[in-house]
C-alpha cells in the first residue's frame, strides 16, 4: 500500500501524515476557517457603527449602507462556514476511512496467534470506536482547537484596540474556563464509564430473569425478582444521575466566563460611558466580544480532551499496525504440481509456552496417497494441520513440499494446494450457494453446487427451505443444525478440488453412507489425488494408504494398517473398541 | 449481505408523540414534584435571560442618556444577581429534568419487568431471550434519551423562543413583525433540509451496521477466510463497504454544513432589518436607543434555540421505534386468570385428572388425549414414555404454565383453574432436567432471594440432600460464588441445588424430570439418595429414565402418543409384556431418550 517511510510517518505523526496526504482539503478548510473567523470578528464592529449612527441620528441612507455591509458580511460568513465544514469534513472522513482499511488489511494478514491474544470484540471496538475517536481528534478536536485559537487571534486584538484596560479587566477569569471545561469533560468520561458498568449489571440481571423464567415462575418468585431488578435498576439510575449532574454543570461553567466578564464590564465601563468617552455602540460591541471569547475558551478545553482521547485510541491502533506477522508471506515458489509432502523432525510449542504440542514428528506423503490421522484428544492433530497450512510459524524441524521448505512457498499457492476443512463449522451470512462457492474465484455453476450438496447428503434438506439455495444463513436467515453446517463446510471444501484435501474431523457429522459418497467423489476426481483425514471413527478412514497415530504430540506409529496395528497400543485400543470391521484389505 | 440484516421484529403497538405522553404519564405522575420544579426552572431561567437585555436597555436609556450615575451601579448589581440566577436555573433545569427522566425510566423498567415475568410461557418459547432483554435495557434507555435529549430539550427551547418573542414584542411589536417577516421562509427551508438529513442519517446507520456485521463475521471466521484464500477478495469487499460509508458520511457533513448558512442568513436578515428599521423608528423617536439595543440583544437569542430544535427534530423523528417496542411488550397479554379464584389454605396432594384433552394451539394436533388418572396424596408415580409422548406437557399443565380445559384437572377436589397461579406454584414444586442456575452464591440459588426462606432452612435442605457434605469435601460453603449459568458447577451439583430448592420451599406436590445427562458415579449415588429424600411424604410425579428410580415408585404410568396405555407396578407391567416391558428390556435410558434429551413438545 505505502512505502515503509510513509508508514513510519503515519505511526509517528498521524496528523502530519494525513495533512501531507490530503493537503487540499486541509488547507482549504483552514483558509475558510480563518476567513470565517475574521468576518465573524468584524461583524459586531459593523453593528457598533450602525448603533452609533442611530444614536447620532445620522441620515437613513448612511445607516442603510452600514446595514448592507452587515448583510454582505453575514452572507460571506454563510459561504465560508459551508466551505470549512465540508473541506474539513472531507479531511477527517477520508483519514478515518484510510486508517480503517489499513487496520483491516493488517488484521486479516495476521495468524491465529494474534487472534488468541486479541478477542474479536476488542478488535471490533478498535475498528469502530477507536477509529471514531481518532477521527474525533483530528476532525472536530483539531477543528475546534484551531477555531478557538483563530478566534482569539482575531477578537483579542480588536478588543485591545477598542480598550486595553477593559480587555484585561474583563477577561481576567477567562483563562480558567478551558481548564474547568477539560476537568468537567474528564469527569463526564469517567462517570460515563461507571454508568456503563451499572448498565451491564442491569443487563445481566434482566438476562438471567428471562433465561430462568421457568424457575422463577415455578417458585412464584416474580415479585422477589422484580425487587432484585429494582436494586440494580436504581444503582444504574444513580449512576445516570451522577453523569447528569456533571453534564448540567457544563453550561454554567461555560457561561461563567461571559458572566464574570459582563459584570466586570458594567462596573468598569460606567465611568467612561457616563463621561461620554466611549460611545454606546462601542459598549454594546465590546459586550458582544466578551461573549465571543467564551467559545474559544470552551473550545480549548474540549479540543484538548478530544485530543487526549483520540491519541489514547491511536496508541491502540498503532499497536495493532505495528504487530509483525509471525507468518510472513515472503515465499516465491509456486507449486505447479504437487509431488510430495514431508514432515522432518517437526516440533512445535505455542508462543510463550514451554510445553511442546508436537515433538519430533516425521512422516511423508506422496502424490496420490491417502493418509489417515488418529489419536486421542490433545494429541496435536489439529496443530499439525495448522502448521501444514502455515497458520503458525514453524521453528523446529522442516516441512517440505516437493522438497521446498514451506517458508519459501507463496502462501496463496500453498493454500491452493492444501485445503484444510477445519473442525469448527463456520459459515457466512450469505446464501447457501454463496457459501458453497466461498473459496472459488468465480461462483460455481448451479449444477456443480447441487452436485456437491448431494454428495454431502444435504440437497433434500436444502430443497425443503423456502428459498432453497438462495436461503440466507445466519441470525436473520435460516438456522442450520450443527451437523448440516458441518456437511456444508465439506461441500465448500470439495468444490475447491485442490490437489490435497485435509479434513480435520469434519466427517464426524456424516453417516457412513455419506462418507462413502464423499470417498467416491474424491476417487473419481482428477484433481484431488491426495488427502489427509483426521477422524475418530475407523469407518472414516476406510481405504487410506497409510495411518499416522499421534499421542501426546509424538508419532506413535506411521505406516500401513497392519504395521500400525502391530506397534501402536493406542490404535490397538481403538480397534478393540470399534471393532475390526472391514478395514484391512 | 442482504436486507435481511435490517429486518425489524414485529411491532404491534403504534406510538405517536401524543400517545407516548399518554402512556408515560402514569410513570411521570409519580414524580410530579420533580417535573414541576424542572418546568419552573425552565420558565424562571427564560425570564431571567430576558430581563438581562431589558436591564442593559434600561441602563442605556436611563443611566447614560439621563446621566444618572447611581442607576448604572444598581444595574450592575442587578445584572450580577440575574446572571447568577440564570446560571443556577440553567443548571437546575438540565439536572432536574434528567433526574426526573431517570426516575420515570426506573418506574417504567420496574413495571415492564414485573409485567414480563407474568407473561405466559408461550411468549417465552416464541421470543428469543435477547430480544426481551433488549426491551428491558437498551430500548428503555433509548426511550430515555429520546425523552431527555429530545422532548425536554425541544420543550425548553420552545419556552426560550416564546420568551424571546414576547420580550421582542414588548419592546416594539412593529419592529418584531418586520424583523421576523422572513422567519417562516427560513424555518420551512430548514425543515426541508432536516428531513433530508434525517434520511441520510438513517442511511448512515444502516451502512455502519453493514460494516459491523461484515467485521464481526470476518474476524470470527478469519481462519476460513485465510484458508480459502479469500483475504484479498474480502479486503476489496471491506474497502467498498468502507468507502461507501465514507461517502455517506460526506453527504451528511455537506447537508449539515448547509444548515449553518441557512441559519446564518436568517440571522443576518433579522438583525439587518432590526437595525435598519430600528434606525428608522429611532429617527421618528418611537423607540429609545436602549430599547433598540435590548431588542438587538434579544433577537440574537432567537436563532440558537431554533437550531437546537431542528437538530433534535431530525435526530428524534425516527426514534419512536424503541417506544413502540417497549409498549408492544407491555401490551402482551399476561397469563389469564379466571374470576372465581379460591386459594386453599393447605393442600393434601390429591390429584384427579378427568378426560383431559389438550392441544397447544387450535390448529395443532392433540398432545394429550383423553387422559384420566387418580393420584392419592403421598403417592409416587413414575411417568414413562418416549420423547413427544406428552410427559412434559403434563407437567406444564399441573403448574398452570398452560391452562388445561376447565374441569379436567382437580387438586384436592378443586378445579385447577380456580386456584391462583402463584398459589398452585407454591404447592407444586418442579425439578427440571436442566435447572437454571443464577449468578450469585449457592445459598442465593437455593433460597432464590425469597425472604421467607431462612438460612437455616437452606442449610437443612443441603444437609438432607447430601450437598453440604459435598461442598465441605471440596472446600466450599453455601456462600461460594456461582458463575453465570452455573458454569463453575458440575451437572450433578446443579441437580442437587434444584433438590435443595425443593426441600427449602417444601411444596406438597413434587414433579421431577429426571436428568438424562451423564453424571459421574459419585454424584449419581448422592442424587439417588437425594431423590428418595425429596419424594418422602409428598405426592410425587417423576418422569423417570432410570430403572432404579422407577422401581422406587408406587405406580408406573406409561404414556404413548398422548395416551395412557399402561398403569401398574413394575412387576405387573413386566408380566403384561406390553410397552413398558419393551422399554425395560431394551434398556430404558436409550429408548426413552431418543437423540434429544431436551425434547419438549412445546411449540
Amino acid at each position: 500500500m505505502q512505502s515503509p517511510s510513509d508508514n513510519s510517518l503515519l505511526l509517528k505523526r498521524p496528523l502530519w501524515y494525513y495533512i501531507k496526504n490530503n493537503p487540499r482539503a486541509f488547507s482549504l478548510g483552514m483558509l475558510f476557517l480563518v476567513v470565517t473567523n475574521a468576518l465573524d470578528g468584524v461583524y459586531p464592529l459593523i453593528m457598533k457603527t450602525a448603533i452609533d449612527q442611530i444614536e447620532k441620528q445620522s441620515p437613513l441612507d448612511e445607516i442603510g449602507k452600514t446595514c448592507l455591509l452587515f448583510l454582505a458580511i453575514m452572507s460571506g460568513l454563510a459561504i465560508t462556514r459551508y466551505g470549512w465544514r465540508t473541506h474539513f469534513g472531507r479531511f477527517h472522513t477520508f483519514a478515518a476511512e484510510h486508517i480503517r482499511q489499513k487496520l483491516f488489511h493488517k488484521i486479516t494478514s495476521l495468524g491465529p496467534n494474534f487472534f488468541h491474544k486479541n478477542q474479536v470484540g476488542e478488535l471490533m471496538s478498535l475498528l469502530t470506536n477507536d477509529v471514531q475517536s481518532f477521527r474525533q481528534a483530528i476532525g472536530p478536536g483539531l477543528l475546534i482547537l484551531a477555531d478557538g485559537v483563530i478566534i482569539i487571534a482575531v477578537v483579542l486584538p480588536i478588543m485591545i484596540t477598542m480598550n486595553w484596560e477593559w480587555t484585561w479587566k474583563t477577561l481576567i477569569f477567562l483563562p480558567l474556563v478551558p481548564f474547568l471545561i477539560w476537568r468537567v469533560m474528564r469527569l463526564i468520561h469517567a462517570n460515563y464509564k461507571a454508568q456503563q458498568d451499572r448498565f451491564s449489571e442491569l443487563t445481566g440481571v434482566a438476562q438471567e430473569t428471562v433465561g430462568g423464567i421457568r424457575v422463577i415462575k415455578s417458585f412464584a418468585q416474580e415479585d422477589n425478582r422484580t425487587r432484585l431488578f429494582n436494586g440494580v435498576s436504581s444503582a444504574f439510575e444513580k449512576a445516570c444521575n451522577k453523569v447528569a449532574r456533571i453534564d448540567a454543570l457544563f453550561m454554567p461553567v461555560m457561561e461563567f466566563g461571559v458572566t464574570s466578564g459582563s459584570v466586570i464590564l458594567l462596573f468598569i465601563a460606567k465611568d467612561d460611558v457616563y463621561s461620554g468617552a466611549v460611545t454606546i455602540g462601542t459598549f454594546v460591541a465590546f459586550h458582544r466580544y466578551i461573549q465571543k471569547m467564551v467559545w474559544p475558551m470552551t473550545a480549548l478545553g474540549m479540543g484538548f480532551s478530544y485530543f487526549q482521547k483520540g491519541y489514547a485510541s491511536f496508541d491502540r491502533i498503532k499497536e495493532v499496525l505495528n504487530t509483525e506477522t509471525d507468518i510472513p508471506d515472503n515465499g516465491t515458489y509456486v507449486i505447479e504440481k504437487f509431488e510430495s509432502l514431508e514432515f522432518k523432525n517437526v516440533s512445535y510449542k505455542h508462543k510463550g509456552s514451554s510445553v511442546y504440542v508436537l515433538k519430533d514428528n516425521s512422516f511423508s506423503l506422496k502424490s496420490g496417497e491417502r493418509l489417515g490421522i488418529m489419536g486421542p484428544v490433545g494429541a496435536g492433530k489439529t496443530t499439525l494441520q495448522h502448521l501444514l497450512s502455515r497458520m503458525y510459524p514453524l521453528e523446529e524441524g522442516q516441512i517440505l513440499i516437493n522438497g521446498i521448505p514451506l517458508e519459501d512457498i507463496q502462501q496463496e499457492s500453498l493454500r491452493k494446494t492444501f485445503l484444510l476443512v477445519p473442525q469448527e463449522a463456520f459459515l457466512f451470512s450469505e446464501s447457501i450457494s454463496d457459501n458453497v462457492s466461498f473459496g472459488l474465484r468465480e461462483k460455481a455453476s448451479e449444477e456443480e453446487i447441487l452436485r456437491m450438496t448431494e454428495i454431502v447428503d444435504l440437497s433434500k434438506e436444502i430443497d425443503s427451505l423456502p428459498h432453497k439455495y438462495d436461503s440466507q444463513l445466519g441470525e436473520r436467515g435460516v438456522n442450520l443444525s450443527g451437523g448440516q453446517k458441518q456437511r456444508l463446510t465439506i461441500a465448500r471444501g470439495l468444490i475447491m478440488k485442490t490437489p490435497v484435501l485435509v479434513l480435520d474431523d469434519s466427517l464426524s457429522a456424516v453417516d457412513t453412507k455419506t462418507e462413502k459418497a464423499i470417498e467416491e467423489e474424491l476417487a473419481k476426481s482428477h484433481s484431488t489425488m491426495s488427502r489427509i483425514i483426521v477422524a475418530h471413527r475407523l469407518s472414516s478412514l476406510k481405504g487410506v494408504d497409510k495411518l499416522l497415530i499421534l499421542k501426546d504430540g509424538c508419532v506413535e506409529a506411521w505406516g500401513s494398517y497392519a504395521e500400525v496395528l502391530k506397534v501402536s497400543p493406542t490404535f490397538q485400543k481403538i480397534v478393540q473398541i470399534q471393532g475390526q470391521g472391514d478395514h484391512h484389505e | 449481505m442482504s436486507e435481511n440484516f435490517m429486518h425489524e421484529d414485529l411491532v404491534k403497538t403504534k406510538i405517536t408523540y401524543p400517545l407516548l405522553f399518554k402512556r408515560l404519564w402514569p410513570y411521570a405522575r409519580k414524580e410530579k414534584v420533580l417535573l414541576f420544579s424542572a418546568i419552573f426552572a425552565v420558565a424562571s431561567g427564560a425570564i431571567a435571560a430576558r430581563l438581562i437585555p431589558a436591564l442593559i436597555g434600561y441602563a442605556i436609556d436611563h443611566g447614560v442618556k439621563e446621566k444618572d450615575y447611581s442607576i448604572f451601579t444598581q444595574v450592575a448589581y442587578v445584572y450580577l444577581v440575574l446572571e447568577i440566577f440564570r446560571s443556577c436555573f440553567s443548571f437546575a433545569n438540565v439536572y432536574l429534568f434528567q433526574i426526573f427522566g431517570n426516575r420515570m425510566l426506573f418506574h417504567l423498567r420496574e413495571d415492564l419487568m414485573s409485567h414480563v415475568q407474568r407473561l405466559p410461557m408461550q411468549f417465552f418459547n416464541k421470543t428469543p431471550t435477547g430480544r426481551i432483554v433488549t426491551r428491558l435495557t437498551n430500548d428503555v434507555m433509548s426511550l430515555g434519551e429520546l425523552f431527555t435529549d429530545g422532548v425536554i430539550s425541544v420543550f425548553t427551547h420552545i419556552v426560550i423562543i416564546i420568551s424571546v418573542v414576547i420580550a421582542l414584542a414588548f419592546i416594539s411589536w412593529k419592529l418584531t413583525l418586520v424583523s421576523l417577516i422572513l422567519a417562516p421562509f427560513f424555518i420551512a427551508a430548514s425543515f426541508y433540509l432536516s428531513n433530508r438529513i434525517r434520511d441520510i442519517l438513517r442511511e448512515q446507520k444502516k451502512k455502519l451496521s453493514l460494516i459491523n456485521a461484515f467485521l464481526a463475521e470476518n474476524l470470527n471466521g478469519i481462519k476460513v477466510v485465510q484458508l480459502y484464500n479469500r483475504v484479498t477478495r474480502n479486503r476489496e469487499l471491506f474497502s467498498s463497504l468502507s468507502t461507501d460509508y465514507r461517502d455517506t458520511n460526506m453527504r451528511s457533513i455537506r447537508s449539515y454544513a448547509l444548515m449553518q448558512p441557512i441559519m446564518n442568513l436568517f440571522n443576518a436578515a433579522t438583525i439587518t432589518s432590526a437595525l435598519y428599521f430600528g434606525g428608522l423608528l429611532s429617527a421618528q423617536n418611537s423607540i429609545a436607543l436602549g430599547s433598540l439595543v435590548a431588542f438587538l440583544m434579544n433577537i440574537q437569542d432567537f436563532i440558537p434555540p431554533l437550531r437546537e430544535i431542528l437538530e433534535k427534530y431530525q435526530q428524534f423523528q425516527n426514534s419512536l421505534t424503541s417506544a413502540e417496542r417497549i409498549f408492544t411488550l407491555m401490551d402482551e397479554a399476561k397469563e389469564a386468570e379466571s374470576e372465581l379464584l379460591q386459594a386453599p389454605e393447605v393442600i393434601r396432594g390429591d390429584i384427579e385428572i378427568r378426560n383431559l384433552n389438550f392441544q397447544y394451539e387450535s390448529h395443532l394436533p392433540l398432545v394429550l388425549k383423553n387422559v384420566s388418572l387418580q393420584i392419592k396424596a403421598g403417592e409416587s408415580i413414575a411417568l414413562v414414555g418416549r420423547t413427544g409422548s406428552g410427559k412434559s406437557t403434563f407437567i406444564s399443565l399441573l403448574q398452570r404454565f398452560y391452562d388445561a380445559p376447565a374441569k379436567s384437572i382437580f387438586v384436592d377436589g378443586l378445579p385447577l383453574e380456580r386456584i391462583p397461579r402463584t398459589e398452585i406454584r407454591h404447592h407444586v414444586g418442579v425439578v427440571q432436567q436442566d435447572n437454571f442456575i443464577f449468578r450469585g452464591t449457592i445459598r442465593e440459588n437455593i433460597g432464590l432471594g425469597d425472604p421467607r426462606i431462612g438460612d437455616e432452612q437452606i442449610e437443612k435442605a443441603c444437609e438432607k440432600t447430601g450437598y453440604l457434605a459435598m461442598l465441605k469435601r471440596t472446600g466450599r460453603s453455601l456462600a461460594s460464588p456461582v458463575d453465570e449459568r452455573g458454569a463453575n458447577l458440575s451437572v450433578g451439583e446443579r441437580q442437587l441445588i434444584a433438590f435443595a430448592r425443593i426441600l427449602a420451599f417444601n411444596p406438597d406436590i413434587l414433579i421431577l424430570d429426571e436428568a438424562t445427562a451423564n453424571i459421574d458415579s459419585e454424584s449419581e449415588h448422592v442424587i439417588q439418595e437425594a431423590t428418595k429424600e425429596v419424594t418422602k411424604g409428598r405426592t410425587s410425579i417423576i418422569i423417570a429414565h432410570r430403572l432404579s428410580t422407577i422401581e422406587q415408585c408406587d405406580r408406573i404410568v406409561v404414556l404413548n402418543q398422548g395416551e395412557i396405555v399402561e398403569v401398574g407396578s413394575h412387576a405387573e407391567l413386566m408380566k403384561a409384556q406390553g410397552l413398558y416391558y419393551q422399554f425395560a428390556s431394551l434398556g430404558l435410558k436409550s429408548t426413552l431418550m431418543d437423540a434429544s434429551a431436551d425434547g419438549t413438545a412445546e411449540p
